[in-house]
Protein backbone atom coordinates (compact mmCIF):
# COMPACT_ATOMS: atom_id res chain seq x y z
CA UNK A 1 0.00 0.00 0.00
CA UNK A 2 1.66 3.29 -1.21
CA UNK A 3 0.38 6.64 0.86
CA UNK A 4 1.99 9.36 -1.26
CA UNK A 5 -0.18 11.51 -3.00
CA UNK A 6 1.82 11.47 -6.11
CA UNK A 7 -0.34 10.78 -8.96
CA UNK A 8 0.55 7.03 -10.98
CA UNK A 9 1.18 7.88 -14.05
CA UNK A 10 3.38 5.53 -15.60
CA UNK A 11 2.15 3.28 -18.57
CA UNK A 12 2.58 -0.35 -19.08
CA UNK A 13 6.15 0.06 -21.04
CA UNK A 14 7.56 1.94 -18.91
CA UNK A 15 6.48 0.07 -16.06
CA UNK A 16 7.38 -3.58 -17.21
CA UNK A 17 11.03 -1.45 -18.16
CA UNK A 18 11.08 -1.00 -14.83
CA UNK A 19 10.58 -3.93 -13.28
CA UNK A 20 12.87 -5.77 -15.77
CA UNK A 21 15.99 -3.33 -14.33
CA UNK A 22 15.11 -3.43 -10.58
CA UNK A 23 15.34 -7.22 -10.83
CA UNK A 24 18.56 -6.68 -12.71
CA UNK A 25 20.31 -4.18 -10.13
CA UNK A 26 19.11 -6.51 -6.97
CA UNK A 27 21.15 -8.76 -9.11
CA UNK A 28 23.88 -7.13 -8.76
CA UNK A 29 26.42 -6.06 -5.68
CA UNK A 30 28.21 -3.24 -7.47
CA UNK A 31 26.49 -0.63 -6.73
CA UNK A 32 23.57 -0.06 -4.37
CA UNK A 33 20.92 1.22 -5.95
CA UNK A 34 17.19 0.89 -4.25
CA UNK A 35 13.74 2.05 -4.01
CA UNK A 36 13.40 4.78 -1.76
CA UNK A 37 10.65 2.85 -0.16
CA UNK A 38 12.68 0.29 0.86
CA UNK A 39 12.84 -1.72 3.21
CA UNK A 40 9.75 -0.25 5.03
CA UNK A 41 7.06 0.09 2.64
CA UNK A 42 7.84 -1.26 -1.14
CA UNK A 43 10.42 -4.52 0.03
CA UNK A 44 7.75 -6.26 -1.21
CA UNK A 45 8.82 -7.20 -5.05
CA UNK A 46 7.56 -3.34 -6.05
CA UNK A 47 3.99 -3.56 -4.99
CA UNK A 48 2.94 -0.88 -7.00
CA UNK A 49 4.53 1.60 -9.67
CA UNK A 50 4.91 4.35 -7.07
CA UNK A 51 7.48 2.07 -5.42
CA UNK A 52 9.93 2.38 -8.42
CA UNK A 53 9.56 6.17 -8.84
CA UNK A 54 11.96 7.20 -6.62
CA UNK A 55 15.07 5.27 -5.88
CA UNK A 56 18.33 6.53 -3.68
CA UNK A 57 22.00 5.29 -4.61
CA UNK A 58 24.66 5.80 -1.74
CA UNK A 59 27.84 6.49 -3.25
CA UNK A 60 31.05 5.75 -1.84
CA UNK A 61 33.68 8.98 -2.30
CA UNK A 62 36.60 7.42 -4.82
CA UNK A 63 39.56 6.65 -2.78
CA UNK A 64 42.11 8.64 -4.96
CA UNK A 65 39.43 11.87 -4.61
CA UNK A 66 38.67 14.23 -2.22
CA UNK A 67 35.70 12.57 -1.37
CA UNK A 68 37.67 9.63 -0.17
CA UNK A 69 36.02 7.94 3.16
CA UNK A 70 32.78 10.07 2.69
CA UNK A 71 29.34 8.52 1.50
CA UNK A 72 27.03 10.50 -0.77
CA UNK A 73 23.15 9.63 -1.02
CA UNK A 74 22.22 10.00 -4.92
CA UNK A 75 18.16 10.45 -5.49
CA UNK A 76 16.97 9.54 -8.31
CA UNK A 77 13.38 10.20 -9.65
CA UNK A 78 11.75 8.35 -12.69
CA UNK A 79 9.71 10.45 -15.17
CA UNK A 80 6.60 9.17 -16.63
CA UNK A 81 8.06 9.19 -20.06
CA UNK A 82 11.12 6.80 -19.20
CA UNK A 83 12.84 5.74 -20.60
CA UNK A 84 12.37 8.55 -23.51
CA UNK A 85 13.04 10.69 -21.17
CA UNK A 86 15.78 10.67 -18.17
CA UNK A 87 15.80 9.94 -14.54
CA UNK A 88 16.54 13.27 -12.47
CA UNK A 89 19.21 12.72 -10.85
CA UNK A 90 20.52 14.58 -8.09
CA UNK A 91 22.53 15.02 -4.39
CA UNK A 92 20.46 16.02 -1.32
CA UNK A 93 20.52 19.97 -0.91
CA UNK A 94 24.24 21.31 0.63
CA UNK A 95 25.69 17.96 0.85
CA UNK A 96 28.02 17.22 -1.90
CA UNK A 97 30.97 20.37 -2.79
CA UNK A 98 31.33 19.01 -6.75
CA UNK A 99 32.91 21.22 -9.44
CA UNK A 100 29.55 20.10 -11.57
CA UNK A 101 26.89 20.05 -8.57
CA UNK A 102 25.15 23.16 -7.53
CA UNK A 103 26.23 22.69 -3.74
CA UNK A 104 22.16 24.72 -2.22
CA UNK A 105 20.34 22.28 -4.42
CA UNK A 106 22.02 19.10 -5.49
CA UNK A 107 21.79 19.56 -9.00
CA UNK A 108 24.04 17.66 -11.15
CA UNK A 109 25.30 18.80 -15.24
CA UNK A 110 26.01 15.60 -16.68
CA UNK A 111 25.63 15.48 -20.43
CA UNK A 112 23.83 12.08 -20.59
CA UNK A 113 21.18 13.57 -17.92
CA UNK A 114 20.45 16.49 -20.26
CA UNK A 115 20.67 15.86 -24.37
CA UNK A 116 22.68 13.13 -24.52
CA UNK A 117 20.51 10.84 -23.13
CA UNK A 118 19.83 7.91 -24.93
CA UNK A 119 16.83 5.64 -23.94
CA UNK A 120 19.49 2.66 -24.31
CA UNK A 121 20.78 4.00 -20.77
CA UNK A 122 19.12 2.55 -17.45
CA UNK A 123 19.63 3.71 -13.93
CA UNK A 124 22.21 1.95 -13.15
CA UNK A 125 24.00 3.33 -15.89
CA UNK A 126 23.34 6.76 -14.34
CA UNK A 127 24.35 6.23 -11.03
CA UNK A 128 27.81 5.05 -12.67
CA UNK A 129 28.26 7.91 -14.47
CA UNK A 130 28.05 10.36 -11.14
CA UNK A 131 30.22 7.70 -9.64
CA UNK A 132 32.72 8.68 -12.45
CA UNK A 133 32.05 12.20 -11.89
CA UNK A 134 33.46 12.32 -8.77
CA UNK A 135 36.23 10.88 -10.03
CA UNK A 136 36.95 12.78 -12.85
CA UNK A 137 35.28 16.88 -12.30
CA UNK A 138 34.58 18.66 -15.50
CA UNK A 139 35.62 22.03 -15.14
CA UNK A 140 34.16 23.07 -18.22
CA UNK A 141 30.81 23.72 -17.31
CA UNK A 142 30.82 24.06 -13.28
CA UNK A 143 27.54 24.52 -11.12
CA UNK A 144 30.31 25.37 -8.19
CA UNK A 145 31.98 28.46 -9.59
CA UNK A 146 33.75 28.50 -6.34
CA UNK A 147 35.36 25.32 -6.48
CA UNK A 148 34.93 25.83 -10.87
CA UNK A 149 37.67 28.60 -10.41
CA UNK A 150 40.01 26.80 -8.21
CA UNK A 151 40.26 23.94 -10.08
CA UNK A 152 40.97 26.14 -13.60
CA UNK A 153 43.54 28.02 -11.65
CA UNK A 154 44.83 24.55 -10.54
CA UNK A 155 45.41 24.99 -7.55
CA UNK A 156 44.93 21.26 -6.21
CA UNK A 157 46.01 21.77 -2.45
CA UNK A 158 43.02 24.67 -2.49
CA UNK A 159 40.86 22.55 -4.13
CA UNK A 160 41.00 19.27 -2.26
CA UNK A 161 40.95 21.57 1.01
CA UNK A 162 37.80 23.28 0.24
CA UNK A 163 35.89 19.67 -0.35
CA UNK A 164 37.61 18.18 2.60
CA UNK A 165 36.13 21.44 4.57
CA UNK A 166 33.04 20.95 3.06
CA UNK A 167 32.46 17.16 3.76
CA UNK A 168 33.32 18.01 7.00
CA UNK A 169 30.79 20.45 7.87
CA UNK A 170 28.31 17.63 7.64
CA UNK B 1 18.85 -22.24 -43.50
CA UNK B 2 19.18 -24.64 -46.63
CA UNK B 3 19.79 -28.22 -46.58
CA UNK B 4 22.82 -27.99 -48.49
CA UNK B 5 24.36 -26.26 -45.30
CA UNK B 6 23.33 -28.52 -42.93
CA UNK B 7 26.26 -30.47 -41.15
CA UNK B 8 24.10 -33.76 -40.35
CA UNK B 9 27.09 -36.95 -39.47
CA UNK B 10 26.82 -39.47 -42.78
CA UNK B 11 25.31 -42.56 -42.34
CA UNK B 12 27.98 -44.02 -44.31
CA UNK B 13 30.55 -42.35 -42.10
CA UNK B 14 28.82 -43.93 -38.66
CA UNK B 15 28.82 -47.41 -40.37
CA UNK B 16 32.07 -47.02 -41.27
CA UNK B 17 33.14 -46.47 -38.17
CA UNK B 18 31.48 -49.54 -36.86
CA UNK B 19 33.00 -51.95 -39.02
CA UNK B 20 36.38 -51.04 -39.21
CA UNK B 21 37.69 -51.99 -35.83
CA UNK B 22 37.92 -55.99 -35.83
CA UNK B 23 38.33 -56.42 -40.05
CA UNK B 24 36.50 -57.24 -42.59
CA UNK B 25 34.18 -60.52 -43.07
CA UNK B 26 33.24 -60.12 -39.37
CA UNK B 27 29.34 -59.43 -38.60
CA UNK B 28 28.77 -55.28 -37.67
CA UNK B 29 28.45 -55.46 -34.30
CA UNK B 30 25.19 -52.67 -33.84
CA UNK B 31 23.86 -50.55 -36.40
CA UNK B 32 22.11 -47.71 -36.37
CA UNK B 33 18.25 -48.20 -36.66
CA UNK B 34 16.99 -44.69 -35.71
CA UNK B 35 18.63 -41.13 -34.49
CA UNK B 36 17.34 -37.81 -33.68
CA UNK B 37 18.67 -34.71 -35.03
CA UNK B 38 18.97 -31.63 -33.03
CA UNK B 39 19.27 -27.98 -34.26
CA UNK B 40 19.81 -24.35 -32.67
CA UNK B 41 18.90 -21.79 -34.08
CA UNK B 42 19.67 -17.98 -34.13
CA UNK B 43 18.37 -14.56 -35.54
CA UNK B 44 21.98 -13.30 -37.71
CA UNK B 45 21.59 -9.96 -36.35
CA UNK B 46 24.00 -7.62 -34.27
CA UNK B 47 21.39 -7.05 -31.59
CA UNK B 48 18.77 -9.17 -30.08
CA UNK B 49 17.57 -7.48 -27.95
CA UNK B 50 15.51 -3.81 -28.53
CA UNK B 51 17.60 -1.78 -26.50
CA UNK B 52 14.90 0.69 -25.97
CA UNK B 53 12.29 -1.51 -24.62
CA UNK B 54 14.25 -4.47 -23.82
CA UNK B 55 12.15 -7.02 -25.57
CA UNK B 56 13.38 -9.53 -28.09
CA UNK B 57 13.71 -7.39 -31.84
CA UNK B 58 11.34 -10.77 -32.97
CA UNK B 59 9.02 -10.44 -30.50
CA UNK B 60 6.42 -7.74 -29.79
CA UNK B 61 7.53 -5.03 -27.89
CA UNK B 62 6.56 -3.58 -24.83
CA UNK B 63 3.59 -1.96 -25.63
CA UNK B 64 2.49 -4.39 -27.76
CA UNK B 65 3.07 -7.60 -25.41
CA UNK B 66 -0.03 -7.29 -23.80
CA UNK B 67 -2.45 -7.49 -26.46
CA UNK B 68 -0.14 -9.84 -28.25
CA UNK B 69 -1.95 -13.11 -28.47
CA UNK B 70 -4.69 -10.57 -30.41
CA UNK B 71 -4.11 -10.39 -34.18
CA UNK B 72 -2.23 -6.82 -33.93
CA UNK B 73 0.88 -8.91 -33.56
CA UNK B 74 1.81 -8.42 -36.93
CA UNK B 75 1.90 -4.54 -36.98
CA UNK B 76 4.54 -4.69 -34.25
CA UNK B 77 7.59 -5.13 -36.44
CA UNK B 78 10.93 -4.40 -36.20
CA UNK B 79 13.38 -1.68 -37.92
CA UNK B 80 16.42 -1.27 -38.67
CA UNK B 81 18.81 2.05 -39.51
CA UNK B 82 21.18 2.79 -41.88
CA UNK B 83 23.59 1.84 -39.25
CA UNK B 84 22.19 -1.53 -38.66
CA UNK B 85 21.08 -0.95 -35.07
CA UNK B 86 17.65 -2.17 -34.96
CA UNK B 87 14.39 -1.73 -32.72
CA UNK B 88 11.06 -2.06 -32.86
CA UNK B 89 9.66 0.14 -35.23
CA UNK B 90 6.96 1.49 -32.10
CA UNK B 91 9.76 2.09 -30.26
CA UNK B 92 12.47 3.86 -32.29
CA UNK B 93 9.61 6.14 -34.11
CA UNK B 94 8.79 7.28 -29.80
CA UNK B 95 12.44 8.30 -29.72
CA UNK B 96 13.01 9.82 -32.56
CA UNK B 97 10.34 12.09 -31.39
CA UNK B 98 12.50 13.19 -28.88
CA UNK B 99 15.85 13.34 -30.69
CA UNK B 100 16.85 12.23 -33.74
CA UNK B 101 19.12 9.83 -33.06
CA UNK B 102 20.13 6.49 -33.02
CA UNK B 103 19.84 5.73 -29.68
CA UNK B 104 23.01 3.43 -29.63
CA UNK B 105 25.82 5.35 -31.84
CA UNK B 106 24.18 8.76 -31.50
CA UNK B 107 23.87 9.15 -35.12
CA UNK B 108 21.20 10.68 -37.11
CA UNK B 109 18.73 8.06 -37.28
CA UNK B 110 17.72 7.21 -40.90
CA UNK B 111 15.20 3.87 -41.99
CA UNK B 112 16.70 1.35 -43.99
CA UNK B 113 14.46 -1.32 -43.76
CA UNK B 114 11.59 -2.96 -41.35
CA UNK B 115 9.51 -5.93 -41.02
CA UNK B 116 10.70 -9.07 -39.76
Amino acid sequence: MVMSGVECNFTWATMSRLMKEYRAIRAQKEVALRPSGGESGAGADGDGEDSLRAWTATLEGPADSPYAGASFALDLEVPATYPLAPPVARFRPRAMPHVNVNYETGEICLDILKGEWSPVYNLLYVVQAVQRLLREPNPDSPLNLELGVIMREGDLAAYRGLIRYYIQQQ
Amino acid sequence: MSNADMDIDGEEGAVAQVQAPEGAGEAQRFEIKKWTAVAFWSWDIEVDNCAICRNHIMEPCIECQPKAMSDTENECVAAWGVCNHAFHLHCINKWIKTRDACPLDNQKWVLARCGR
